[in-house]
């Protein structure tokens, strides 16, 4: 059954986003293996949106939506800041010695390689990142 | 997310629970750099009730790494589950710090 919550585009609204998907993983009686890889992708897309996406001060809002079907549960982020195609953002030197490691762009490709597939669009002006993974 | 410790010899052991995401990283993160300011030569972090990672932890420890090899202290990360290692794995973490 689809559900969506909106949070406001704020660092401490991501906790919201996390029980909401909690709740969500609960009552469709999915594992806590699936509800923990949804969450690790969740604060790393929001974080980056919130972020990077807005360079004013207005308030903006990120819609989420949810929904478990055919075994898969799929998550939807949608906001309006500027485009952005995260799956075109390079991907990280993970072979650079720690002096000379930073953490950059490590988010979305943890994201790429814990969900069975993620795309992206650009519609009416909005992001829109879809996240998917069979629950096991 | 919580954290607790033991004192054994010279090493202090933390056995952190719950979530390192971007909420919590910066009050771990805090935490570890006060430990660090302590007499004990080896840090532990227990990750065994750790439900998962996101690379505000990563950051975190990147960070606390670079503090103790400076001050010749030696970071141990053990116990953690599939989940945390997957992430520390994908990111080619494993490979920079000691883990157990």
């Amino acid at each position: 059954m689809p559900s969506s919550l909106t949070i406001d585009a704020h660092k401490q609204e991501i906790n919201k986003a996390i029980v909401f998907l909690k709740d969500y993983v609960d009552t469709a009686n999915l594992s806590h293996n699936l509800f923990c890889l949804f969450a690790v992708s969740l604060d790393e897309i929001l974080s980056n949106i919130i972020n990077y996406a807005f360079d004013d001060k207005k308030k903006h809002t990120i819609k989420i939506d949810l929904n478990f079907e055919n075994k898969k549960l799929t998550a939807t982020i949608i906001d309006n800041g500027k485009a952005f195609n995260p799956l075109l953002f390079p991907s990280p030197c993970l072979s650079l010695p720690l002096s000379e490691r930073s953490p950059g762009g490590l988010g979305i490709h943890i994201v790429k390689n814990i969900m069975d597939s993620v795309s992206y669009e650009r519609n009416e002006n909005k992001n829109i990142l879809t996240l998917v993974k069979v629950d096991d | 997310m919580n954290i607790s410790k033991t004192l054994q010899d010279q090493s202090i052991i933390l056995y952190i629970e719950g979530r390192i995401d971007t909420l919590s990283a910066p009050e771990l993160e805090d935490y570890l750099r006060s430990i660090l300011k302590k007499d004990n030569t080896q840090i532990v972090v227990d990750f065994a009730k750790v439900d998962y990672i996101s690379s505000a932890g990563l950051r975190t420890f990147l960070i606390i790494k670079k503090l103790a090899e400076a001050k010749n202290k030696k970071l141990i990360l053990q116990n953690m589950n599939q989940r945390v290692k997957q992430v520390f794995d994908i990111t080619g973490f494993t490979s920079m710090f000691e883990v157990l």
